[in-house]
């Protein structure tokens, strides 16, 4: 069994606000992803999901927590050194247009990363972004043209093509598709659906978009405030959630199709801040299947069937005598 | 596609540049002309970088020629505006003027930009990094506080003051009082520019901080240190005269705005009006030109207002 | 009176230096009474665009050039402001995409409702405020009388998107017109805010008119569809019939769209539009249609009815529509 291309372990990024206030935006998430394999991390506002993508890759340090990359330790690597390892694991930004420098054309602009990695020939990077274009579906006509000289979608094609230029084990994608039309949204998940498969590498696909999630990757990790509270292989998940906050995104899923069943199971109440998060299970104060135990401390991330983890008290006993909340507590938000 | 091919398109590159300044340079002039005051300003501009390169040499009389007998004659048929009390032709003193006006205030505008961009990228783009170069950062910002603490005028003075009145005195005394501000400029455009996200994905491409900072952020940051570079021009020329005046810029006998109206100021008391007024004229219609260019590149530059 | 708003071939533009540039190209719609219509369009068809010209909201560069918009029965384009001003929240209301932005950041928001509240006619300010009260706790929030001194920034989007749908609805009107009411917001409170929306217009009997890029939000929460293309409506029916059975190609490649994306399936759906890419003459969609024929170049097409209340901007209608021609 080969090493995972990814191992994050208790990973904890708080951000203090001046004296007293602190975001806990992740508080203790663990996971990992083998090779080749597509791991989504999904979650709403607050979630900590994109916090984690830049953890992984260092553009802000973690509060605690341990990161290994193919089988070494990066947190705590001096940055030089880890500049070095960046060819390996690359990213894919929300934005377009905004993750493009304005004032370069398209051709350095997916030049860069193979002129800063110095792994292949001077003369051979023209041809190189030639087949990386061609890669991702874009003719050589793009290469002297300014980012806004194209389409959103174009765009996004750029930004992959850059990040698969130097050849990374790794591919984090941050929200890759949100900002791009509906129409446009299936050729790009299709184009990184062929890209994993010729060439290999691994995925973390962040996302709030679970039907794009479940095109792409095979396994699915659901965060709420900061924690992981439900993984398991993607259909599985889709077809018979454990946790609440699991059915809730679900259930909010809205099909194209009138005669969807929609199985309806709403929370209340707003997001709480990452600033003050609920004590116990921080879904308590909008799950309507929550007891007291739910307060008093938080459930643990187990085992509930083979690959699949989930973290809740209830899930399995909601058909109890607990009288479901019809309504927010007093005090919390909403 | 072979690499043949690739250098082929690399060459259409370097005629697009060509074609590129050339469109740029045709939309600003359509946008010119809209806009009057720019117009103004554009025209105020030419007519003293002609004089600048021309002036001395068309000028009917020497510039620092005094002419006996001639002294303090109104405007008339032989002198256009006029003689100071020296006998010298105000006329061609007003026009030969601008060469040294304008060369200072070019000089020391170019090193004043020059110095102050970069500062303010340093010191905007390692902001609150931690580390060494957030020191540098730090160490630079009250640098620029202690400057711009003093009085402009009364630091100019000082300086020149204290090494003597010359050219290049002067020319570094204003090229140190202009630094804080396009270093300030600066550093506030960067201050945004660098959360954007193609700075982000210049790490991940494995940049280093130096490389981000000058290559991604600089040329995204310029803007508003371009908009100022002509009224900051005619600043300078403000501030070479306002020196002149007081004696502490240019010696005496060297045409400058600023000397000839300290020159013809006495007069005015005694009902000659000339001396004092055509360059008080020439000056104020030039910062005035000057300021609207900046004002007019200002707007011009905003994205806001482009369709 | 059938229709409670009726838009007939409103044309829109938007001058610049070089020349003006189309928006809305001839868009006909009607809403009916108790009716919710659901606008699809990619982003930058113009949608937003409509919305603020019927409310007379648009102001030069913007220009309305050609086209009848009534509502009630009267029409509405070159009405005086005073009369405007008395339809706009009282007749029809909108709600907008950008909730926080359309807040003022420096008034609580209990001020901020109140003002709408007394907009129209005199109400006292201690009746106001009860209203206002009503209005909030009638949005979802349950301790109301808390809110009223908050501001825009101590809440979330979707309390933002709350307090706007309270004051959009502070005078009942006939119809309220949603742009994008779910723009930025997660999708659980999307969904609450959908759900309040339907509610509160079903109870009333108002109609809606809800503009959105997501055809799954209209599919569950429309009784009606309109596609948007390039300024102009394409295809307009009722929803079963529509996702079942969409006769215009633009529709037909959107629906792909949004079903792939959920699904396993493969197969995309072609190169997306582009702003300003609409030729001058002749079908809008022509240059990416994979059925055009050569009138479709020349001329364009009305918007012609399939069967009785479906109409489509195609004329390859019929052929589609009975499986002779497949898109």
């Amino acid at each position: 069994m080969a090493a995972p291309v990814l191992e994050v372990d208790g990973l904890v990024k708080h951000f203090p606000q001046g004296r007293a206030r602190t975001v806990k935006a992740v508080n203790g998430v663990s996971f990992h992803i083998d090779r080749g394999e597509a791991l989504a991390l999904v979650g709403e506002s607050g979630s900590g999901k994109t916090t984690v993508g830049r953890c992984i890759l260092r553009l802000i340090e973690p509060t605690s927590g341990r990161v290994s990359f193919l089988g070494e330790t990066i947190t705590g690597m001096p940055p030089e050194q880890f500049r070095h390892r960046r060819p390996r694991i690359q990213l894919v930004f929300q934005e377009p247009y905004d993750s493009l420098n304005p004032r370069m054309r398209i051709g350095r602009i997916i030049d860069e990363p193979l002129m800063l990695a110095r792994r292949i020939l001077p003369l051979a990077r023209p041809a190189r972004v030639l087949e990386l274009l061609d890669m991702v579906g874009l003719g050589a006509s793009v290469l002297n043209l300014y980012p806004h000289q194209l389409s959103g979608g174009e765009q996004q094609r750029v930004g992959i093509a850059r990040a698969i230029a130097t050849e990374p084990d790794l591919v984090v994608l941050d929200e890759p598709t949100s900002a791009l039309d509906v129409s446009v949204r299936a050729e790009i998940l299709d184009l990184l659906t062929d890209l994993q498969e010729r060439l290999g590498f691994a995925y973390l696909f962040i996302s709030h978009d679970l039907t794009a999630v479940r095109r792409v990757c095979q396994r699915v990790a659901i965060m709420y405030l900061g924690k992981i509270v439900e993984t398991g292989p993607t259909d599985e998940i889709f077809a018979s959630p454990i946790h609440p906050y699991s059915r809730a995104l679900l259930s909010s899923v809205l099909y194209p199709d009138p005669a969807q069943q929609r199985s309806r199971f709403l929370l209340v109440g707003e997001i709480p801040s990452p600033i003050d998060l609920p004590a116990g299970c921080h879904l308590h104060p909008r799950c309507p299947w929550a007891a007291d135990e739910c307060i008093r401390a938080y459930p643990p991330l187990e085992a509930r069937q083979p690959g699949r983890l989930a973290a809740c008290f209830r899930a399995g006993h909601e058909g109890e005598t607990v009288e479901p909340r019809a309504y927010a507590r007093p005090g919390t938000p909403g | 596609m072979t690499s043949a091919a690739a250098t082929d398109l690399v060459d259409e590159e370097q005629g697009g540049v060509v074609r590129a300044v050339a469109r740029e340079a045709n939309q600003l002039w359509r946008f010119a002309r809209t806009q009057p005051g720019f117009l103004f300003g554009l025209a105020v501009i030419g007519i003293t970088v002609v004089l600048a390169l021309v002036g001395p040499w068309i000028a009917p009389y020497g510039p620092e020629e005094a002419l006996p007998g001639r002294a303090v004659l109104p405007p008339g048929a032989d002198h256009w505006m006029g003689t100071d009390i020296s006998g010298m032709d105000i006329f061609s003193r007003v026009i030969s003027a601008p060469r040294i006006d304008l060369t200072i205030a070019l000089i020391s505008t170019v090193i004043a930009f020059t110095a102050g961009v970069m500062l303010g990228v340093v010191s905007g783009f390692f902001a609150g990094a931690g580390g060494a170069w957030a020191v540098v950062s730090q160490a630079v910002m009250r640098g620029a506080d202690i400057v711009q603490a003093f009085p402009l005028f009364i630091f100019a003075l000082a300086l020149v003051g204290f090494r003597g009145p010359s050219m290049q005195n002067v020319i570094v005394a204003l090229a140190f009082l202009n630094i804080p501000f396009f270093l300030r400029v600066t550093r506030g455009a960067v201050l945004h520019v660098r959360e954007r996200p193609f700075v982000e994905a210049a790490r991940c491409a494995g940049g280093s901080g130096l490389r981000i900072a000058f290559v991604h952020v600089m040329p995204n940051a310029l803007t508003p240190a371009l908009a100022n570079l002509s009224p900051t021009i005619g600043f300078s020329i403000l501030l070479t005269s306002a020196l002149s005046f007081v004696g502490a810029g240019v010696p005496i006998p060297t045409p400058e705005w600023g000397s000839m109206i300290a020159i013809g100021a006495p007069n005015m008391m005694t009902g000659q009006w000339w001396t004092a007024l055509f360059p008080g004229l020439a000056l104020g219609l030039t910062i005035l030109g000057y300021a609207l260019v900046g004002d007019g590149l200002s707007y011009y530059l905003d994205p806001t207002h482009r369709t | 009176m059938d229709c409670l708003l009726e838009i007939t071939d409103l044309h829109v533009e938007y001058r610049r230096d070089a020349g003006h540039v189309r928006v809305l190209d001839g868009v006909d719609l009607s809403v009916s009474p108790g009716e919710s219509l659901g606008v699809v369009g990619e982003s930058g068809v113009g949608k937003t665009v409509l919305v603020r010209a019927v409310l007379g909201l648009l102001e030069p560069p913007w220009r309305i050039s050609r086209g009848r918009i009534r509502y009630d029965g009267e029409d509405l384009l070159g009405r005086p402001e005073r009369e405007l001003r008395a339809i706009r929240g009282r007749g029809i209301a909108l709600t907008t995409h950008e909730p926080r932005k359309h807040l003022n950041p420096v008034l609580p928001i209990g001020a901020q409702v109140v003002e709408v509240v007394r907009a129209h006619g005199d109400t006292g300010r201690t009746e106001a405020r009860q209203r206002a009260l009503a209005l909030l706790r009638m949005v979802g929030f349950p301790d109301p009388e808390a809110r009223l001194s908050a501001y825009p920034h101590e809440l979330s989007g979707g309390m933002c998107q709350r307090v706007i749908i309270a004051m959009a609805l502070a005078h009942s009107p006939k119809l309220l017109m949603a742009d994008e009411p779910t723009a930025g917001l997660d999708v659980t409170i999307s969904l609450q805010v959908l759900d309040l929306m339907q509610g509160l217009v079903r109870g009333s009997g108002s109609s809606l008119l809800l503009v959105s890029r997501d055809l799954g939000v209209v599919a569950h929460y429309c009784q009606r569809v309109a596609v948007m293309y390039q300024g102009r409506i394409v295809e307009s029916a009722d929803v079963i019939p529509f996702f079942a059975q969409a006769t215009h190609p633009y529709s037909r490649r959107l629906l792909r769209a949004a079903a792939a994306a959920r699904d396993d399936r493969r197969g995309s759906a072609g190169p997306a539009s582009r702003r300003g890419d609409a030729p001058a003459v002749g079908c809008a969609y022509a240059p990416r249609c994979p059925v055009r024929v050569a009138r479709c170049s020349t001329e364009i097409p009305p918007l012609a009815p399939v069967t009785p209340g479906h109409l489509s901007r195609c004329f390859l209608n019929a052929d589609i529509a009975a499986g002779r021609v497949t898109v």
